[in-house]
């Protein structure tokens, strides 16, 4: 008798939730909602395409906590080749280039994270320059370890401020923005249209703490696939 | 002791291959090496240890100048490589893949203060000041072939200090089988390892330890007799001369002595193309290029290259 009082009350539940929140619910399950609000964006650290520092204003969206995996790509691309030095279901699929990721999130309702919304989710809601704080410590990310040593699962390590894995190090990550200076200048807006690569942010296992520095910008040819090269993906809020 | 010492073997001798104004060069750079470490000059020592470098090189051209004949003359500037052609067409991926770029990119290297970490299997780590180093070593020229592993080939004087003396004042544990260097890692002067991000910086190196205690397996701090130009490997680099060139690292920052043979640089980027050992061996084709034959700077005519690049007869010992 309570057995079918409590499957009456899962059906109505069912029931009463619209169809579209539901697709919401399983859409946005292992997502974290990054609020509006300004940011900064950019470091002194790095060389002159990181600066000037300068404050953007985003409005809110989702994104995936972890790194895609290879479990989750090859449900979509089944012929996917795994890297060695990310074999396992759960590591991060690399071995992609920026149009598979895009097509990926395509196929999710989701779009890749620009290069603001990377930068300004992986600072976390306190701004870090790595994505676990301010100072470098191996023990709370994959970076500089010797190449051989490959990616760890996308759920290692403690998630930042927004409960993000993996910003800094692991695998680097693609996002959607072509490379540009941060535009000072009319003419290097225009020179910015001839830009022919993506960025990628985070680092990887192999790379040094400046390369996880969660503010540092590296380019690279979209069609280019790498063993140490994933992404994640990004979702607009309905407003 | 301090002075020049000329192998009987395996030197290439000076009397064919050096050029007087190099060795006047060099008595500037040995001045200068002097002026680095002029606030200990007031210890009797250390003044022994520069006097006699000053007399053994005015001997050493006077002698050069009463034997040689004037074909000599000729050869050595024939063999010597031109210093114009190895200061402007270099390999040093820190800085990018174009060799014509790289003498004017890497002028951002910063070799003023430069020291080196010695860590791993050691009885105590320490952090060695270069200019202390230099002040502190039996230093001497040597002048030796380079040869590529992209086929072209040098003839460079080098001046520096045997790699074995810098690893007896390291003292590693009997433990240690091999040697690891590392060159520096700053993105923000190097653009290479900006715009190559994904390769595996910074550029390691390794050698079996019976190989870094030969007595031909060199540190150097100058060339043609000044000291090493950033895109040379400025201020401290290694010289392996029967190795191809991509084993002797430039810019040193840290030794480390391992257990396990260091996984080097190439051998990450491209391990089905670089081995560990990399010896020059004309009978194997290696990493994409047959190695049959030389292109020396400079010159047109290829050369045939030798087994250990012509060093056989000092090192084959090591691997046999």
């Amino acid at each position: 008798m309570r057995k079918n009082i409590k499957t009456f009350f899962v059906c109505a539940i069912f029931f009463l939730i619209p169809s579209h929140l539901a697709f919401s619910m399983e859409v946005y399950k292992n997502t974290s909602l990054i609020p509006a609000g300004e940011f900064l964006m950019g470091t002194e650290e790095g060389t002159e395409i990181e600066l000037p520092v300068h404050k953007v204003y985003l409005k809110a969206f989702r994104i995936s906590q972890f790194e895609v995996s290879n479990k989750e790509f090859e449900m979509i691309q089944p012929k996917h080749v795994r890297s060695v030095s990310s074999p396992c279901d759960q590591c991060p699929v690399t071995l992609i280039n920026w149009y598979d990721a895009i097509s990926y999130c395509k196929k999710k309702n989701a779009r890749l994270p620009s290069e603001a919304e990377w930068e300004k989710a992986a600072r976390g809601p306190t701004g870090y320059r790595y994505s676990f704080g301010e100072i470098s410590d191996q023990s709370k990310s994959n970076f500089a370890n010797n190449f051989k040593f490959g990616a760890k699962t996308v759920k290692s390590f403690q998630p930042n401020g927004f409960g993000l894995y993996n910003m800094s190090g692991n695998v680097w990550e693609w996002v959607d923005d072509w490379f540009s200076f941060y535009a000072k200048t009319k003419i290097e807006k225009r020179k910015a249209v001839a830009f022919s690569e993506k960025i990628v942010r985070g680092g990887s296992w192999y790379n040094s703490a400046y390369y996880i520095n969660v503010g540092m910008r590296f380019k690279l040819n979209p069609e280019i696939k790498l063993n140490s090269i994933g992404f994640r993906c990004a979702w607009d809020i309905e407003q | 002791m301090f002075g020049i010492k000329i192998s009987s073997d395996w030197n290439i001798s000076e009397n064919d291959t050096t050029a007087e104004e190099i060795y006047l060069n060099r008595r500037k750079f040995i001045e200068n090496v002097g002026k680095l470490g002029s606030n200990i000059l007031a210890f009797g020592a250390f003044s022994n240890f520069l006097n006699p470098i000053q007399v053994s090189a005015e001997n050493l051209i006077s002698r050069k100048i009463t034997r040689r004949n004037t074909k000599k003359l000729i050869d050595f500037q024939e063999n010597i490589t031109s210093e114009n052609l190895t200061s402007r067409y270099n390999n040093f991926y820190e800085f990018g893949t174009n060799k014509a770029d790289i003498s004017f990119l890497a002028k951002k290297l910063k070799v003023g203060q430069w020291s080196i970490k010695v860590e791993g299997l050691v009885h105590k780590p320490k952090v060695l000041d270069v200019d202390k180093i230099i002040q502190a070593m039996p230093l001497e020229q040597r002048v030796y072939r380079l040869r590529c592993v992209e086929t072209w080939s040098a003839i460079i004087p080098w001046s520096g200090f045997p790699l074995r003396e810098l690893i007896k004042l390291s003292n590693p544990l009997s433990t240690a089988r091999y040697v690891k260097f590392k060159t520096f890692i700053d993105p923000n002067i190097a653009p290479g390892q900006k715009n190559r991000f994904w390769e595996p910086w910074p550029y390691v190196e390794g050698l079996s330890m019976s190989e870094a205690m030969h007595n031909l397996a060199f540190l150097a701090i100058g060339m043609y007799g000044h000291q090493l130009n950033p895109q040379n490997g400025a201020p401290i680099r290694l010289v392996v001369p029967w190795k191809y060139g991509f084993k002797s690292i430039k810019s040193i920052e840290s030794i480390e002595f391992v257990k396990e043979p260091p996984r080097t640089f190439w051998q990450t980027v491209s391990p089905l193309d670089y081995d560990f050992w990399a010896n020059v061996d004309p009978t194997v084709p290696y990493a994409k290029w047959d190695q049959r034959f030389e292109s020396p700077l400079g010159r047109e005519k290829k050369e045939k290259t030798m087994l250990y690049n012509g060093y056989a007869a000092q090192v084959r010992k090591l691997y046999s």
